[in-house]
This record gives C-alpha cells, structure tokens and sequence, in this order.
C-alpha cells in the first residue's frame, strides 16, 4: 500500500547507504539499500522509538527527527510513530538533502503507519 | 606607515573573518533586487538564512559540489527562472545562494 509512492521517492536520496523503516521494538517493515548496516540500523531505531518519547517530555512539543554524526556515517531517525524511519548515509554526504526530503517520506509512510496504529489498537483489544 | 597599514588591513581582514554569518546575510540583503540569502555547509545544512528562501538546503549544497567537479571552487553557478534568479558560490567551505529578482526584460 505505501510500497509506489515511497520507493519514486528513494533516487533522489543522494549518497543514501541503508534505509529501514521499523515499528517501536525494532522489527524490520520496509529496508532498501546495503543489507551490511541493517542490524545497526535496526538496533538504533529501537533505542530511537523510546529516545523519541523522551524527548517529547521538554517541553519542545514532539519531536520530528534526529540527525546524529558518527566518525563513519550519518544517521538520521525520523519519528512516524509508531514507525520509526531510519537512514544512514556516508559520513561526508549532503545530509541536508535527505532532510529536505524527509517530509515527503514520512508523508507517503503515513499508509503503513495508520495500518500499523489499527493492528495495536486491535491486538491491545484482544 | 606602510607597516601600520599592513596591521590594520590585517586587523580588519580578521575582523571580517569573525563577523556573525548573520551580518553578511543583512548585507547582502540590503542590494537592491536580493529577496533571500543563505549560507550552507558542507552537509547541506543552513549556518544562517534572511528573507524568502526555500527549504531546500542540501540542493543548494549539492548544486555548488557538482559544479566544482567541472570548474575549481568559488565558481559563480547562475539560475534563472521566469520568477526568479539565484545565485550560487562556494568558498572555503560555505554555499552562499542568492535569491533575487529575474533581471527586467529591455
């Protein structure tokens, strides 16, 4: 369902490594790129999802996104809760072009992320 | 003399050097015609912008590292539309994008 939108989005993330999208514990829903980083990746979106929460609590209104800077990559974790997406580029790319971007991503996610909020919802019922 | 002048160019240089971001910005958009400035760095990340600009960043950044891949750095990169005309240089780092208004038509 989120699958065309999303995927005519993906050439224009220049200088992209690795990109995963997850739900709060970290299980895997979407991933494009080098399948080599994933489970880093995979394991920073989870710590995101609680961080995201956290951050929620200064006081700044909720927060949209982190970009964190490695001496080997970039990351960038964007909060579509209860999705989690997530993008690792070089350490020397234009992240800035991945920011301007992820607007429209978290936008053509929102699909996937309302089916995921119907199945919580259903099984915290059950 | 010419020592002491030598010092206060050098002193003036420096002074430039240090000067917030945010000073060149309102400089710039004091020319007439100039609708936006912003500066960039080298992840595409805005140091500092004034006026009408978009939010697009890492496009300038990107604009100005293709472009020195076929001339050297500090190359001027004009764009021109029917709305719009922006100007484009890296130095030292730094994306400098100007956005004006399209030169009247004679």
């Amino acid at each position: 369902m989120t699958s065309k939108t999303f995927q005519s989005l993906l050439p224009r993330l220049v200088g992209l490594k690795t990109l995963l999208v997850c739900d709060g514990e970290g299980a895997i829903l979407l991933r494009a790129g080098d399948s080599g980083s994933e489970l880093r990746l995979q394991r920073l979106s989870a710590t995101f999802a609680q961080t995201t929460e956290h951050t929620g609590k200064l006081g700044l209104g909720k927060n949209r996104h982190i970009t964190a800077f490695y001496e080997d990559a970039i990351i960038v974790h964007a909060s579509c809760l209860p999705l989690v997406l997530s993008l690792m580029v070089d350490a020397d790319a234009n992240v800035g072009l991945i920011l301007d971007e992820l607007p429209q991503l978290v936008a053509a996610l929102a699909p996937l992320q309302q089916h995921v909020e119907r199945l919580n919802t259903q099984s915290g019922r059950d | 003399p010419c020592s002491a002048l030598a010092d206060a160019r050098a002193r003036s240089g420096a002074a430039l050097v240090r000067r917030p971001m945010e000073g060149v910005c309102e400089t710039a958009m004091q020319s007439p015609g100039v609708l936006g400035v912003m500066c960039v760095d080298s992840h595409g990340l805005c140091l500092a912008s004034q006026g009408d600009v978009p939010q697009a960043s890492g496009a300038i950044a990107e604009i100005a590292a293709q472009a020195s891949s076929l001339v050297e750095d500090g190359a001027l990169i004009c764009i021109t539309s029917p709305t719009r005309k922006v100007m484009v240089s890296r130095s030292e780092g730094v994306t400098t994008a100007i956005f004006m208004d399209p030169a009247p038509n004679l």
